[in-house]
């Protein structure tokens, strides 16, 4: 074939309005954009790259999968949920389970473009078989001519198609009993004479291998249609060209900008050039949010794109598969694919790099290693179902907030967005809280089919398919009584944070507790400095010949921690970093024993003193201070020390008892000194 | 009540081991001109001769260290005054308690308790922060031997000794730290520029080129003056 020829194909079956509606399936740019790259993972692409011009006016994709001939061109990807030839069975050539069942194939991204370029190179021979009814020749010119091969491409076909076998009625001819000239088999005299009024089988095939595919598709044009018109007459939508596969190498003249694939021309290869509405350029060079951005909503529009792409493709995860074992969530680290599937992505600036599908932002990431990080992991086999997985329960909301939710991917997709499957709202109060700080990755790798379980347009699944309510069931359990495994998440990220402010608290009281004591000793210290009790201070503190008579024989007040707060078992600890650490394993809270908050030893004025708390009654002294042993003596059970706390308590105790001992009878200076010492700052 | 030893510079040296934690106090007067004087030199110089010559671990906690903008705050003075009530107010000069509170909890925290605690004071009529010190420290770091240094025991030893009864020893001399630099390097990449009183040289000229060799851009001034209490009771 010496020349490029170009043919007009025709779409039917639908009205204008209809594919207006279709064209509105996939809510965003980039879930249409999606299929683009399941049609390539489909085709059994080992690679495909993403390319944006400079101006981000075009993308172009381009794959090393099967590739189009033109029939499928003609009968799957212009057809509205059609399906590819060369699937064999349930799965690919690749042995790939294919992620598109029901696509709306072209119609895809036809709301965000104005036209798309389609080059397409599939290395194969294509089959054909038809049926000829001898009667039915009697109008023709030539009775004995019998044309096997009609529709759009069948007059630039000629040239490549070769009669394998013709079968009259079930005797089958040999030559010369006909002979092939083009799409047109000539019958000899004595051939027509035997089969006449019989059916002629004609088996042919059509080899693509020389050819390669150019179609140019107009959505300007067919979105803007009357509902009246009849899209059986319409002939210039899309425009297709057969090239010559030599030439092919070369840029081909078009409507747009497009360019003759980069691929190896031996091999198959499909590139798809999306030329953009401007609206959807917009959105992509919108420039990233000020301030401090932690969602992906505030990101870049080109940022946001591949985002969103990532997490809707068959890829990898960005963490590597040893890095998902080290943190054990090894079940993540399930192959997308038996054969690889890398998409290399080239942004505006011309920048490649490999995308992957990111499971955490680096602050959830470091967090994995955090012993207070829940892990709770999922794993459902029933009835054909097979998913795998965890939830995670971080200690913090978790950003960017996109990856909130349970995400859920089929062949390596992620299903509509991550979300709580619906019971969000039902959840008991005392959990919603919480539902920023979960997240979850499952894995289905049997079930979930496409077709009765997953909406068009990956945007969600059927609430009526068994499978997806096991696996609901499963994940949430009902949303109010049975929460499944996000309830056990839930339940246990509650019980942390209640324990974690129970110890928090007991902490902070006892903080207070030894502040209160050093208030004492900076107190006495600060006036005995320089103030008219200075010498009395400084006197008192000389003595020793001042004993306790009461307290010190009354029984020592045990100070007890609560036993359990929780499920969590409370103990003092030597080898605890900071003031308390929880123990999510063991369920144990282990308080600093060598913290200075549980010191009951005070230095004042050159002499060290032991605390005592006594168990002491209301009749008993509140604070006695005996300087023959250095002690301070406390009654910890005086009714007055529930009315003031403990920190009023200690510090008005103490002082009247040392305003009482330095004034020595002189009552005017016990009080003035007490009030004094109550009043110094010491901060 | 213990009673504090009145030791020798050197003596008092010879009992420093381990790790030691060096402190300015804060000042309490009625103005603060010495912002780019009240450099503590001789905790400086202190810490070279433990460093290298005790194996110390040293550490310095300096109240009177400016701020960025070369500023250092004051605040409401928590000791009284036996002043006539219309003498002008007293300040307290210098970073806050509460922050001295948290470096001592971050020492604790970080398991780093020192042996030995030394403060000092430029003038003997800014001792009474040295008890608040004394006592805090004591207080939070397990009771670490205290030494009292500087102009304020070396000009009045029998008061330190008295009114200081936090202190475990008053160094009743200087030490001689004329060949010893300052350690910088105790300021942890925040050395403030700013000049120092060399008190207790003998030679103003020799030591003023000496700490020019050592320690540029800071500079060290000799003046040989006593300056001698004149508020405390």
């Amino acid at each position: 074939m010496d020349a490029i020829v170009d043919l007009a194909l025709q779409i039917g079956g639908t009205a204008p309005n209809v594919i207006r509606e279709l064209s509105g399936v996939y809510p965003t740019f980039v879930s249409a954009f999606k299929e683009l790259v399941s049609n390539a993972y489909d085709a059994d692409a080992t690679q495909v790259d993403i390319q944006f011009s400079p101006d981000l006016s075009t993308i172009t994709v381009e794959d090393n999968g099967v590739g189009m001939t033109p029939f499928e061109f003609q009968s799957e990807y212009l057809r509205i949920g059609g399906s590819l030839q060369h699937r064999r069975g349930d799965l690919t050539v690749g042995e790939r389970r294919p992620i598109g069942r029901k696509g709306i194939g072209f119609l895809a991204v036809a709301r965000y473009c104005r036209l798309v370029e389609v080059y397409s190179h599939a290395d194969k021979e294509v089959a054909f078989c038809e049926k000829v009814a001898l009667s039915s020749q009697v109008g023709l010119p030539e009775p004995r001519s019998i044309p096997f091969c009609h529709g759009p491409f069948a007059s630039a076909l000629a040239p490549f198609a070769t009669v394998q076998a013709v079968q009259g009625g079930d005797v089958e001819l040999t030559l010369p009993g006909y002979s092939q000239d083009g799409l047109t088999i000539e019958l000899s005299e004595e051939t027509l004479q035997i089969f006449q009024e019989q059916t002629l089988t004609v088996q042919f095939t059509v080899d693509c291998r020389a050819l390669d595919l150019h179609a140019t598709i107009d959505y300007n044009y067919l979105l803007s249609l009357e509902d009246s018109h009849n899209l059986e007459s319409l002939q210039d939508f899309c425009r297709v060209r057969l090239i010559p596969h030599d030439v092919a190498t070369q840029p081909v003249p078009s409507a747009g900008s497009g360019q003759a694939p980069s691929v190896n021309p031996e091999q198959s290869f499909t590139q798809v050039t999306l030329h953009l509405r401007e609206f959807v350029q917009r959105q992509l060079q919108a420039p990233q949010r000020r301030g401090r951005v932690r969602n992906v909503a505030s990101a870049s529009g080109l940022d946001n794109f591949f985002w969103h792409l990532s997490r809707s493709v068959p890829v990898s995860y960005e963490p590597p598969d040893q890095k998902l074992e080290r943190h054990g969530l090894g079940a993540l680290a399930v192959p997308v694919s038996p054969i690889p599937f890398v998409i290399q992505v080239t942004d505006a600036s011309g920048e490649t790099r490999e995308l992957r599908r990111p499971l955490l932002s680096d602050t959830n990431g470091a967090a994995l290693d955090d012993p207070a990080l829940v892990k709770q992991p999922v794993g459902v086999e029933s009835d054909g179902l097979i998913a795998q997985g965890y939830l995670l329960g971080f200690p913090q909301p978790i950003f960017p907030a996109e990856l909130r939710g349970i995400a859920i991917r089929v062949r390596g997709v992620e299903i509509g967005q991550p979300d709580f499957l619906g019971v969000e709202n039902d959840l008991p109060v005392k959990y919603r809280p919480f539902l920023s700080q979960v997240m979850g990755e499952i894995i289905v790798t049997e079930g979930l089919d496409a077709i009765s379980a997953i909406m068009p347009g990956r945007e969600g699944f059927y609430a009526e398919n068994v499978q997806f309510q096991e696996l609901r069931r499963h994940l949430v359990g009902d949303g109010t009584i049975e929460l499944g495994a996000l309830g056990q998440v839930l339940h246990k990220l509650r019980e942390k944070r209640s324990v974690e402010s129970s110890a928090a608290r007991i902490v902070q009281e006892a903080k207070r507790r030894r502040k209160a004591f050093l208030d004492v000793s900076e107190a006495v210290t600060t006036l005995a400095v320089s103030s008219p009790y200075d010498r009395a201070l400084r006197r008192l503190f000389t003595r020793s010949d001042i004993s306790a008579n009461k307290l010190d024989h009354v029984p020592e007040y045990q100070a007890q921690l609560p036993g359990t707060i929780e499920d969590y078992t409370l103990e003092l600890s030597e080898a605890t970093e900071g003031d308390y650490q929880l123990d999510p394993e063991q369920n144990v809270v282990r308080l600093n024993r060598d913290a200075d908050m549980w010191d009951l030893s005070l230095y004042i004025l050159g002499r060290d003193f032991d605390i005592g708390l006594r168990s002491g009654g209301p009749g008993d002294p509140v604070c006695e201070v005996d300087l023959a042993t250095d002690t301070i003596y406390l009654n910890w059970l005086h009714p007055t020390r529930g009315k003031m706390g403990d920190v009023m308590f200690i510090k008005s105790a103490l002082f009247w008892r040392m305003a009482y001992l330095a004034a020595d009878g002189d009552v005017d200076l016990m009080m003035n000194l007490a009030h004094h010492l109550l009043s110094v700052t010491t901060d | 009540m213990s009673k504090a030893q009145i030791l020798s510079a050197q003596e008092a040296l010879n009992q420093t081991q381990g790790r030691v934690l060096l402190i300015n106090p804060p000042v309490i007067d009625r103005r603060y001109p010495w912002v780019r004087w009240n450099q503590p030199l001789d905790l400086l110089k202190l810490g070279s001769v433990l460093s290298k010559t005790h194996g110390c671990e040293v550490k310095l906690f300096d109240f009177m260290l400016p701020t960025p903008k070369g500023v250092v705050p004051r605040r409401q003075s928590p000791i009284e005054s036996n002043l006539p009530s219309d003498a002008p107010t007293r300040w307290q000069y210098g970073r806050s308690w509460r922050e001295f509170d948290a470096y001592l909890d971050d020492l604790t925290g970080s398991k780093w308790i020192p042996d030995n605690v030394w403060v000092t004071t430029l003038t003997s009529f800014w001792w009474q922060t040295v008890p608040l010190v004394a006592n805090r420290v004591k207080n939070k770091l397990k009771r670490p031997k205290v030494v009292l240094y500087g102009n304020y025991p070396v000009l009045e030893t029998p008061h330190a000794a008295q009114f200081c009864p936090n202190v475990d020893i008053v160094v009743k001399e200087h030490a001689d730290l004329t060949c010893w630099p300052a350690d910088f390097s105790l300021y942890k990449g925040h050395k403030p520029r700013f000049y120092a009183l060399d008190l207790c040289s003998p030679d103003p000229l020799v030591r003023l080129l000496r700490c020019l060799n050592v320690a540029l851009p800071t500079f060290a001034f000799s003046m040989t003056i006593s300056l001698r209490i004149s508020t405390h009771a």
